[in-house]
Parts: structure tokens; C-alpha cells; sequence
């Protein structure tokens, strides 16, 4: 069964995501990014920034911890921005290095838990702290994702 | 008869532009926010410690 998400709009060129988290602290306004980093042999490089945008600040933080109650709901979410992202970017790599282990281990644990969902969309290689690349597997700890849509 | 048709034609076309132009949002230009930069120059790292971008 497909995980509960929110509806999302999208800027003009499919990088840019905006949609609202819905709950008890309100409507809070969240935004992803993919940022383009690098070319590689013949891959395109894009970072994944996600986060609650503060329109005064004008800033983006995704060091906020929003307890809005739909964390889940929220990274369905953002999961789906991916799917549809890698649709209009075909061949592209997203790059996942969160801000802090915590949240780290929190996008691990939901992969695990979503894991054949996500492994018949995209392939998912794991940074290591040694820097090594190796396929997602439960249980390990990584520094960060690459996610490349299947052919 | 001919000219009511048309603006009724324009008024379609105008409302027609409006409804697609609501699928998009204007993105605030966050091209300098430190947190983007940030975690832009951390996934770089992260790909440099993989080998996959080069060092320099």
C-alpha cells in the first residue's frame, strides 16, 4: 500500500517542491530542493535540501523539528518530488547527506521499512564512513544515499 | 455576432492560461541561503570521499 502524502506544487523545471505540512502546530510550509552539484561520467549530480521555509528569514531549515504529527506522511512526500524529479531528469543521481546522524539514521530506518517500494523504482547506493559505495542493506549505519532511477 | 464570438473566445483562452499557470509556484530565490550551500558542499564531500568527484 502507497504511504499517505500530501498534495505538492512544483516550480517551473521539476527541482523545486513546495507543499504544507498539516497538523497540530499548524500549516507549515515545507520546500525541496534538488540542487544541481557535479556532471560525472555522464550522471548529473543533484543534492536533496528539504525543509521548513521561513518566509520572513527567507531561509530554508531543515534543522527544524516541526512535531506536527506526519513525519511519515511528510517523507512520502518528498519521496514522491523524487519520483517525479527523476522522471524529468532521467539518468540524474540524488544525494542524500543529511544534517545531522540523527536525521541520518531516520531516512534509514524508513528505507528499510519501505525498502522493495523504493528498490523497484530507484537503485540505492550507501555511503560509508570509510567512503566506500555499497548497496543498502538493514541494520548497517551510513553517511549518506545516491538514488538513481531504473531504466 | 462575429465579435461576441470572439471575446467569448478570449475570456475561454484567458481563463484556460489562468488554471494552468496554478499547477506551478513562484520560488522564493534561495540561491544564497547558507543552508543549501552547506549541505551542497557536504554531499560534495561525501561524493569526493566515494571517488565519484574528483579532489580538486
Amino acid at each position: 500500500m502507497l504511504p499517505e502524502r500530501y498534495e505538492y506544487r512544483r516550480a517551473r523545471g521539476y527541482r523545486e517542491y513546495q507543499f504544507f505540512s498539516e497538523g497540530p502546530k499548524g500549516k507549515i510550509r515545507k520546500l525541496v530542493i534538488y540542487s544541481y552539484l557535479a556532471t560525472e561520467d555522464g550522471h548529473a549530480y543533484y543534492n536533496l535540501g528539504f525543509g521548513d521555509y521561513d518566509a520572513v528569514a527567507n531561509e530554508l531549515n531543515d534543522f527544524a523539528i516541526s512535531n506536527n504529527l506526519d513525519r511519515d506522511k511528510v517523507l512520502a512526500t518528498v519521496a514522491a518530488t523524487a519520483e517525479e524529479f527523476t522522471r524529468h531528469y532521467p539518468g540524474s543521481r540524488i544525494v542524500v547527506k543529511e544534517s545531522t546522524p540523527a536525521r541520518t539514521r531516520l531516512y534509514q530506518m524508513k528505507i528499510a521499512l519501505h525498502y522493495s517500494m523504493i528498490a523497484e523504482i530507484f537503485d540505492i547506493q550507501c555511503q560509508t564512513a570509510t567512503g566506500k559505495s555499497v548497496p543498502f542493506r538493514k541494520g548497517e549505519n551510513y553517511e549518506g544515499f545516491i538514488f538513481e532511477r531504473k531504466a | 455576432m462575429g465579435i461576441v464570438s470572439k471575446n467569448k473566445r478570449n475570456v475561454k483562452s484567458k481563463k484556460t492560461a489562468k488554471k494552468k499557470s496554478s499547477r506551478y509556484f513562484e520560488i522564493p530565490d534561495l540561491s544564497n541561503d547558507p543552508y543549501i550551500l552547506k549541505k551542497n558542499e557536504a554531499a560534495k564531500a561525501m561524493l569526493r570521499k566515494a571517488g565519484i568527484l574528483s579532489k580538486d
